[in-house]
């Protein structure tokens, strides 16, 4: 490895990989760090070495990205994989952990293709062992072929609810219920944005599939679900909901919780690249054009981490930000931009069609967002409930970050990954501001730990 | 409650948790093992010992911390079990080490 | 228009005794401390993101070493020190938060020969300036700080400490919150998102411009941290304060091992270590920078070998108040009465005196004894107004 690249590339999901391979087309010197053991990021996880039973299983979806992961495999890029990224900064500088080292690294472009997480789902009893995020059980079914055993209940939201409720059942989990908290205002909402396309006629499909799978099998689906709740005092026990008018507690086992992914952006508030707030889907995603460009000279974003597209759109939207990187270093000209962007661009549009019809059909419903309760630990790593943050309010507090400093909220190791939507959601809620006038945590690094000894021994890029 | 799909095969290395050696497949991180293990809990918060186990298995929550060949808050999910690795539930902040 | 509709204020304001310009760890005590007294306070405030040298803040309540060439300094900041205990047992009386202040006594440690003996030399002659006062603090060498810390193994340049009992440490995140819950308790207006662009005085009233509203009052305070300076000219003091940046890191929680704070260390109730701290001229850019954090590692690596080991969960970056000799400027306006400006960058140890003797000079106008040391005046500033 070296110290100084054209291109780094932050993510080996599909928007780092097609990057990868259209910079290094272009003849730049590329360096790809991916945390994970294998590329693929979250969506093609593990697929290099997925067994066919498995992709079989995981359907065509998951058997695209071994294409992608071969032909990424192919370039001639560096790629470390398990680097873990800790630091950038303006100048470009790249801090990462890799096999117990601190290290550094130059780039003259960065492109943060670092993709999305589960957006906290803060119900009481939500941090009892036994609750998990819906894509926890996505990842041990793919990297390990484990799956719940016991009674499973999966709750929430979202295309991936489910897809992962029929693989589960498909791999010979018992899921007993699948409690969809999707407001019934939604369907009304979002049928002005169905596009009249194929592929979302195909999605359409899909999604019947999926719900066939699920009936046949005999799980039950509640829909317009409210108050869900996760019950027990050392591990969950039971799962109480009210849908279809009626409360009802289930027994559960295994509670999958999942209410939409949002970008993973710690690495643009770190770097105080402007972000806009997305009502629609409630999360904020930083202000980029097509090409991936932030408001920080050096920096792009491709994937889900510039706001939730998809596995196919992120492909796309990596190779036009790497057509974009090789511009701005004169290695191709506009025109040469231009002209291979043409069918990236067309693709992009395609894949993209879909996502106002689907960003409004399963927006999230508000009472998932603001926990009433006050109860409800809304910072895990803390322990920080609802309640103290209301408190603090109280208290003529006004923002994240001094409510950060007064009740430790986003203090602990995930630094607001899991805590920060919902600390501001609830900040706009008592205040009766938007969102975006509250702000966010201002995120600061390590991005992830990195101990003294790394940093005191780490030799500095100079 | 977790379960493997299918029995155990291909390469295994043998682990010790809580002092007991369990034989688990290779390529497990050690929060797969611990849950396809059926342990109860992994960790013990700081704040209130209160008991977690992990949640996001993408390196996001930071819940699975747990001990690692003596070296205590490392990320179960993010590691993938060695053969002789000794693992233990992490209960509460951690130590400074002599 | 009108006030944001929090705690205790109400939309229309009744006329206030005083204005607090600043809600930072320096306004709120003085402002808690008038309150306390009975007059009616308004403190106004910046919104989330100011640059609050309050939350980058150590938590140190420190004493010795600090107020050489100027002994009403030293002796303002042991008044604070020795106050401090009664001063939290107060706030947690009023406001029900324990500010975590504890005062198991000091160390500064020295790396090397030359640092052991500087800082003896520079201790004598706070000692002597102090005389015939008593200056209290030993220079203990490697063996006997060693003893005092048996968990922590010091490294092998540390020859010794300076030790001082009556050093403590507090967490001063809680202690900005009491003494605004306190302030509120007193009857005080506590208005945040009320940044000030212009005073005037008018109608004998000190008037305050907020982008919102204004405020008035008789008598006035800023303790603005770094905008006090551009504030206190508008009424006829000049306050040669500048922005210091000071970064710092932070660890995973630990089970308590270091039970003293120490001049660049410290371990925090909550068990996280503090690593601090640099000190650099960088104008207002907040940032951390990797080559000041890898010095600070260093640092608390030389001097105790076992942090290495932790991990490192987050970094400060804050903007200290400086002044050109390190040392608190107090001033009342000449040309305009019943106007304070308060810049220094020891607010946390200085509180405790902020919220008993500075309210009685602003309310009663009584001037502490040997205050003249601490007028701007001293820097022979050339007054263009």
């Amino acid at each position: 490895m070296k110290t100084h690249y054209d291109l780094i590339i932050i993510g080996a999901g599909p928007a780092g990989m097609a990057a990868a391979e259209t910079a290094a087309d272009c003849g730049l010197s590329v360096l790809v760090l991916g945390e994970d053991r294998l590329p693929g990021g979250q969506v093609y996880r593990d697929v290099e070495q997925a067994e066919p039973g498995l992709i079989k299983l995981l359907g065509p979806d998951y058997e695209e990205g071994k294409t992608l992961v071969g032909r990424f495999r192919g370039t001639s890029v560096d790629y470390a994989p398990e680097a873990v990224v800790w630091e950038v900064e303006p100048d470009l500088t790249v801090g990462f952990l890799a096999q117990g080292d601190a290290r550094q690294v130059r780039g003259r472009r960065i492109l943060i293709a670092s993709g999305a997480r589960e957006r906290p789902v803060p119900i009481p009893g939500w941090t009892l062992p036994g609750v998990m995020a819906v894509t926890a059980a996505d990842i041990l079914l793919k990297s390990h072929g484990i799956i719940p055993a016991g009674d499973t209940v999966l709750a929430g939201s979202g295309p991936l609810l489910l897809q992962t409720a029929s693989r589960l059942i498909d791999s010979g989990a018992s899921v007993r219920a699948v409690l969809d908290t999707t407001p019934f205002s939604n369907h009304l909402a979002s049928l002005p944005y169905l596009p009249k396309a194929l592929f979302a006629a195909d999605y359409l499909r899909k999604g019947l599939a999926m719900k066939r799978v699920i009936r046949r099998s005999g799980t039950m689906i509640y829909r317009n679900v409210k108050r869900l709740e996760a019950l027990g005092s050392n591990f969950v026990e039971s799962v109480r909901f009210t849908g279809n008018g009626t409360t009802r507690e289930m027994k559960v086992n295994t509670l999958l919780l999942h209410n939409g992914v949002v970008p993973e952006n710690q690495i643009t508030f770190l770097l105080a690249c402007a972000h806009e707030w997305y009502d629609v889907q409630r999360y904020w995603r930083p202000v980029v054009d097509i090409w991936g460009n932030t408001s920080m000279p050096g920096i792009g974003v491709a994937g889900d981490a510039a706001g939730i597209s998809g596995a196919k759109a992120a492909e796309v939207s990596g190779h036009l930000a790497a057509l974009e990187a090789a511009f701005a270093l004169r290695v191709i000209s506009e025109a040469e931009k231009d002209l291979k962007s043409v069918p990236f661009k067309k693709r992009l549009s395609r894949e993209r069609a879909v996502r106002p019809f689907l960003d409004r059909l399963f927006r999230p419903d508000p009472d998932l967002l603001v926990p009433r309760d006050d109860h409800t630990v809304v910072c895990r790593c803390e322990e920080v409930t609802a309640g103290q943050i209301r408190k603090a309010l109280e208290l003529g507090t006004t923002g994240p970050n001094q409510l950060k400093s007064q009740t430790r909220c986003g203090m602990g190791p995930c630094q607001g990954r899991m805590c920060g939507l919902t600390l501001s959601e609830i900040i706009a809620d008592y205040r009766k501001v938007a969102v975006p006038e509250v702000g966010y945590l201002r995120i600061r690094p390590p991005i992830k730990p990195i101990t003294v000894e790394q940093l005191s021994t780490m030799r500095l890029i100079g | 409650m977790f379960k493997r799909r299918y029995d155990v095969k291909g390469p295994t290395v043998t682990v010790t948790i809580e002092d007991k050696e369990i034989t688990v497949p290779a390529s497990e991180t050690v929060a797969a093992a611990l849950l396809a293990e059926g342990f109860a809990y992994t960790r013990t918060t700081p704040v209130s010992g209160a008991l977690r186990t992990p949640y996001c298995l993408m390196g996001t929550c930071f819940d699975c911390l747990v001990e690692i060949d003596g070296i205590p808050n490392r990320q179960a999910c993010q590691t993938r079990v060695r053969d002789g690795m000794r693992i233990k539930i992490q209960k509460g902040a951690r130590d400074i080490e002599s | 228009m009108g006030s944001c509709n929090m705690g205790n204020v109400i939309s229309t304001n009744p006329a206030a005794d005083v204005l607090v310009v600043g809600g930072g760890i320096v306004g709120s005590a003085v402002a808690f401390g008038m309150a306390e007294q009975g007059p009616r306070v308004i403190m106004l405030d910046e919104g989330d993101v100011a640059f609050r040298a309050a939350r980058g803040n150590v938590g140190l309540v420190w004493y010795h070493g600090k107020g050489k060439g100027m002994p009403r300094y030293q002796e303002w900041c042991l008044e604070s020190t020795l106050k401090w205990t009664k001063f939290a047992e107060r706030l947690h009386e009023v406001t029900g938060i324990d500010v975590s202040y504890q005062k198991p006594g000091g160390l500064h440690f020295c790396l090397g020969e030359e640092e052991f003996e500087s800082r003896r030399n520079l201790l004598e002659t706070i000692r002597r300036e102090a005389a015939p006062k008593p200056y209290d603090f030993q220079m203990l060498d490697r063996k006997t700080t060693q003893e005092m810390l048996p968990r922590m193994t010091l490294g092998e340049s540390v020859v010794g400490a300076s030790f001082c009992v009556h050093e403590g440490h507090v967490n001063p995140l809680f202690l900005l919150r009491a003494l605004h819950n306190g302030f509120k308790k007193f009857g005080g207006f506590y208005h945040p998102e009320h940044p000030v662009f212009e005073i005037r005085h008018s109608g004998g009233e000190y008037v305050v411009e907020t982008p919102k509203r204004s405020f008035s009052a008789k008598k006035l305070v800023i303790a603005a941290g770094n905008g006090t300076p551009r504030l206190a000219k508008m009424v006829g003091m000049h306050i040669p304060a500048f922005p210091e940046k000071g970064q710092v890191l932070l660890t995973e929680r630990v089970r308590p091992c270091l039970p003293f704070p120490c001049n660049r260390i410290r371990q925090t109730g909550d068990g996280n270590f503090i690593l601090g701290s640099s000190q650099q001229d960088a104008g207002y850019d907040v940032k951390i920078e990797t080559e000041v954090i890898q010095s600070i590692s260093k640092h608390a690596v030389k001097v105790f070998p076992l942090l290495a080991q932790l991990r490192i969960a987050r970094s400060w970056a804050g903007l200290r108040v400086m002044t050109p000799d390190a040392k608190p400027i107090y001033e009342s306006s000449e040309s305009f009465p019943g106007a304070f400006a308060i810049a220094l960058h020891s607010g946390v140890s200085l509180a405790a005196v902020h919220a008993t003797n500075i309210p009685r000079w602003v309310l009663d106008e009584k001037r502490p004894e040997g205050f003249e040391s601490f007028s701007s005046r001293r820097f022979n500033v050339q007054k263009t107004l």
